[in-house]
């Protein structure tokens, strides 16, 4: 690279930067739509993705019409992956995944058997 | 000649196959609704509507294998020179699971064992036989019930139409989404990932809930909602029920009926909604208002319908967006069906209108869903739709997602159609505390406006012509035993016809007490409760109320949570339900509402029981008593003789409390207060209650002028809560009456205190 002009490198940089997935001097941004689901009944949940605090909320409870308890606003996340971590520090619940934005960026997170449970879709709805 | 042909046909039937049988003039389907009158014992008397459900509809319509029906109560009202008006009270709902089914070439035998969702029945079987006699056919069934024992009714039904039920759907349209295409019109094979074989045809509303056996008929016209403010962004469930309430045509009324609403909205508070029924309750995310099920809204600006065009779709990107239009509709009236989500019943891996493509999905594998997916709901679903208990499905009827219905007496849910001579509503406040007595208005009206309405005014249960239901926070159902049954003449009052004569004639109206009946406290749990009344009045009318809804709240502190376990006993019960009774035996129970009394004083809950306690002091008590010392008693004074005549001293009545108005005035004089600072028309009969007690006491210790007073206050309280005319003359009027020689006097000679005026209800 140091052989090219400095211009022509910032170009050529852009360019490739703008191709999807591509190694890339600014990485790739993209929406991660987490949403807390079914089995939730006044809980405590602490929600992180890649290390960061995105949701420390109590009194989350599922309401049966729509299958949703809460919906958490979209979380701008770099690359083709993310590391979720999800707490319910009242119920001893524990669990981190990581979520394949390639295959998806739609992640409805449930309480199963009393086990976290997740799955990573392109578009879901509650209804 | 075609006689003996169908008669050799009927001989050889059993052996001939199906395809055989359709060779001959059998009709496309003997499945659907049937109606008819009882042709015995009581011919016209009740009318059934029969629900048949043993052969294909079409190909893409499953057989449920199931009969059921809703029974029906005519009233005819004469009047005179004019044609009878008719009503049709609901009585109850049955179903017959896995009915024994016999075809032969003109007709097809149906039997099996009826089972009823509400209330206590004898084994009962039915027998229905459908013919198809005529070209075209005219199918119909006779059908006839049979007890144990051996008691028959008979029907004579038409087949109405193929659908089991029909509903009528109005769609409106939020001014920001006003674009078509408004409603969903489907071909199932516009996306490739569907199942193989997947019968092709274009799936509308309408058309999805035919196949699945119920006619909805969507309404020609649209309101179109301005939704268009410039902070308003989304809606919530209880906006969503308010723009139900102002724009829904069909929401007046009495509920529950066959009517739906559905909203095309933007977005909902949680963008991740594509769709909701928001009429449930609000611990299920709902706006909370009963009666439920009757609205439901689609969200057009969800990412699933970003693609959405009208018309045919130029690729599957458009197509999906129509699938998941299609899907979003038909589900969300499914809520309005009383359905829940497939998880939520147990069956994740259902292949129906109430699972979600990516819960199935997730369990799976990637778009398994829509590649097996028959577009229909599953086989516990369409029982439900078709034959579920009327109250379980109609919108309006029992909450969602609750099954109280299932152990509910009889008549639990009937209900009025047509023209009723008569309403009965019921009123109180809608929150009660814990331990506050439960006294709720019940109110006749006439409805007939060319004619007036004997009824009998003894509305209180212990007269038997009113019953009354509760159900309870837990969803179940009982009926109020009252402790005493009375027996009496009827007290016939005439009702004026409607909007003649003074205003509020045409109506009556009487407080029963529904606290505590035979040995049961009724409201002892906080939560909600929903009251209904059934009126019987003369020729066997059967008026039954609407659903009202109360709450009972949750103890105000500890020490009132404390004591309620002392408050909730028969021994208080009984004092309430006696009106203070100051019997020795009920002396532990009137000393704890005493103590309720004193601690909750300022309160509605310590108003109401001091009143309790006022009217038991402003009486005498009288007890019957045996005389001298009980050792020195004969067998016969104890009883113990045969044939002896007692002596008179054995059955000496006597008194052993006096009357203490003062005191009587004195406790309720909190209770005048605390009545006089509650808004609301509810209040009123329990207000002018006290104040006519008030004046009894004020005349039973020598001051008529202070009863009249209390009495024209009252008259002028009752005319700024909007009372009407015919009351506030009649309070006049017992005002002054006062004047020369007060009522209670010119009844009864013992100056103690005042009866109650009548025999009335427990008031």
């Amino acid at each position: 690279m140091r052989h090219i002009p400095s211009l022509w490198a910032a170009i050529v940089l852009s360019c490739i930067a703008a191709l999807p997935g591509a190694g890339t001097a600014e990485p790739l941004v993209s929406s991660l739509h987490l949403y807390l689901a079914e089995g939730f009944a006044n809980d405590h949940v602490v929600v992180e993705v890649d290390g960061r605090k995105v949701l420390d909320a109590d009194g989350v409870t599922t309401k049966k019409l729509t299958g949703l308890a809460m919906q958490i606003a979209p979380v701008a996340v770099q690359g083709q992956r993310s590391r979720v971590g999800v707490r319910l520090p009242r119920k001893g619940l524990d669990a981190a995944f990581e979520v394949d934005l390639g295959k998806g960026s739609h992640v409805p997170i449930s309480i199963e058997n009393g086990q976290l449970s997740h799955s990573v879709h392109r578009q879901i709805g509650f209804m | 000649m075609a006689r003996r042909i169908r008669d050799a046909m009927d001989m050889h039937a059993d052996q001939l196959g199906a395809a055989e049988l359709d060779l001959l003039a059998r009709p496309r389907t003997v499945s659907g609704l049937y109606r008819g009158e009882m042709t015995l014992p009581q011919p016209g008397r009740f009318v059934l509507e029969l629900r048949v459900d043993v052969d294909s509809r079409s190909s893409v319509s499953p057989v449920m294998n199931r009969i059921s029906g809703d029974l029906y109560q005519i009233t005819r009202t004469v009047v005179p020179g004019m044609p009878p008006k008719v009503s049709q009270t609901y009585i109850e709902s049955w179903i017959v699971d896995h009915p024994q089914v016999t075809w032969s070439a003109a007709r097809a035998d149906i039997k099996g064992r009826v089972r009823f969702w509400t209330g206590v029945h004898a084994a009962t079987t039915v027998a229905i036989r459908i013919a198809w006699p005529g070209s075209p056919p005219a199918v119909s069934a006779a059908v006839t019930f049979t007890e144990t024992g051996g008691a028959q009714r008979s029907f004579s039904c038409r087949q109405q139409t193929d659908c089991f039920r029909s509903v009528q759907l109005e769609i409106d349209v939020c001014k920001s989404v006003n674009k078509p295409p408004l409603r969903p019109a489907y071909d199932t094979h516009w996306h490739d990932n569907r199942p193989t074989g997947l019968p092709q045809r274009v799936l509308t509303i309408e058309s999805a809930y035919r196949e699945a056996g119920v006619c909805i008929t969507v309404e020609p016209t649209s309101t179109v909602v301005d939704d268009t403010a410039a902070a308003f962004s989304s809606w919530s469930p209880a906006e969503l029920h308010d723009a139900m309430e102002t724009h829904f045509s069909h929401y007046g009324g009495s509920w529950p009926k066959w009517q739906m609403w559905g909203l095309m909205a933007g977005l909902f508070e949680d963008a991740g909604v594509g769709g909701v029924m928001f009429d449930a309750a609000s611990q299920f995310g709902g706006a909370g208002k009963a009666p439920e099920r009757q609205g439901f809204a689609v969200f057009r600006n969800h990412p699933w319908f970003d693609s959405l065009v009208p018309g045919t779709p130029q690729n599957q990107a458009q197509a999906q967006a129509m699938r998941h239009f299609l899907y979003t509709w038909v589900h969300e009236a499914g809520h309005a069906f009383n359905f829940l989500h497939s998880w939520n019943k147990g069956r994740p891996d259902s292949l129906s209108w109430m699972n979600y493509d990516w819960r199935y999905d997730s369990r799976n594998g990637a778009d398994t869903f829509w590649n097996r997916f028959p577009f229909r709901f599953d086989d516990d679903e369409l029982i439900h739709l078709r034959h579920g208990n009327r109250a379980a499905v109609i919108m309006g009827g029992d909450p969602w997602s609750s099954g109280g219905h299932l152990e509910a007496p009889n008549l639990a849910m009937a209900q009025v159609e047509g023209d009723a001579p008569l309403e009965l509503i019921i009123r109180s406040k809608e929150y009660f505390d814990l331990m506050e007595p439960v006294l709720v208005e019940l109110r006749l009206r006439n409805l007939m406006t060319d004619m007036p309405v004997v009824i009998d005014k003894r509305l209180a249960p212990e007269f038997g012509g009113v019953v009354v239901y509760i159900q309870k926070p837990d969803g179940h159902v009982v009926q109020y035993d009252p402790v005493i049954c009375a027996v009496g003449t009827p007290e016939f009052h005439m009702l004026a016809p409607a909007g003649a004569g003074e205003q509020g004639e045409d109506r009556f109206s009487r407080e029963i007490f529904l606290s505590y009946g035979s040995s049961e406290f009724y409201f002892d749990r906080p939560g909600e409760y929903r009251i209904r009344a059934v009126y019987q009045g003369s020729g066997d009318v059967l008026i039954p109320s609407e659903a009202h809804r109360i709450r009972i709240g949750i103890p105000a502190s500890k020490e009132t949570d404390r004591l309620a376990q002392d408050y909730f006993s028969d021994d208080v019960g009984l004092a309430l339900y006696l009106q203070g009774s100051r019997s020795p035996f009920l002396a532990k129970g009137a000393q704890v509402l005493e103590e309720v009394a004193e601690r909750c004083k300022g309160t509605v809950l310590g108003a109401k029981v001091a009143m309790t306690l006022a009217h038991g002091v402003s009486r005498p008590f009288h007890r019957i008593a045996l005389s001298g010392d009980p050792a020195s008693w004969s067998a016969a004074e104890r009883g113990e003789g045969a044939g002896e005549v007692a002596p008179e001293r054995q059955s000496k009545i006597v008194r052993t409390a006096a009357a203490d108005p003062k005191r009587a005035l004195e406790l309720t004089r909190p209770a005048l207060q605390v009545l006089r600072e509650q808004k609301g028309k509810e209040v009123n009969l329990a207000l002018a209650r006290v104040v006519r007690r008030r004046a009894e006491y004020h005349q039973a210790v020598g001051d008529p002028e202070r009863a009249r007073e209390e009495l024209g206050t009252l008259r002028d309280d009752l005319a700024a809560r909007g009372a009407n005319a015919s009351v506030l003359k009649g309070y006049e009027a017992l005002a002054e009456s006062i004047d020369s020689d007060g009522p209670q006097r010119r009844r009864r000679k013992d100056t103690d205190a005042a009866r109650p005026r009548k025999p009335r209800s427990r008031t």
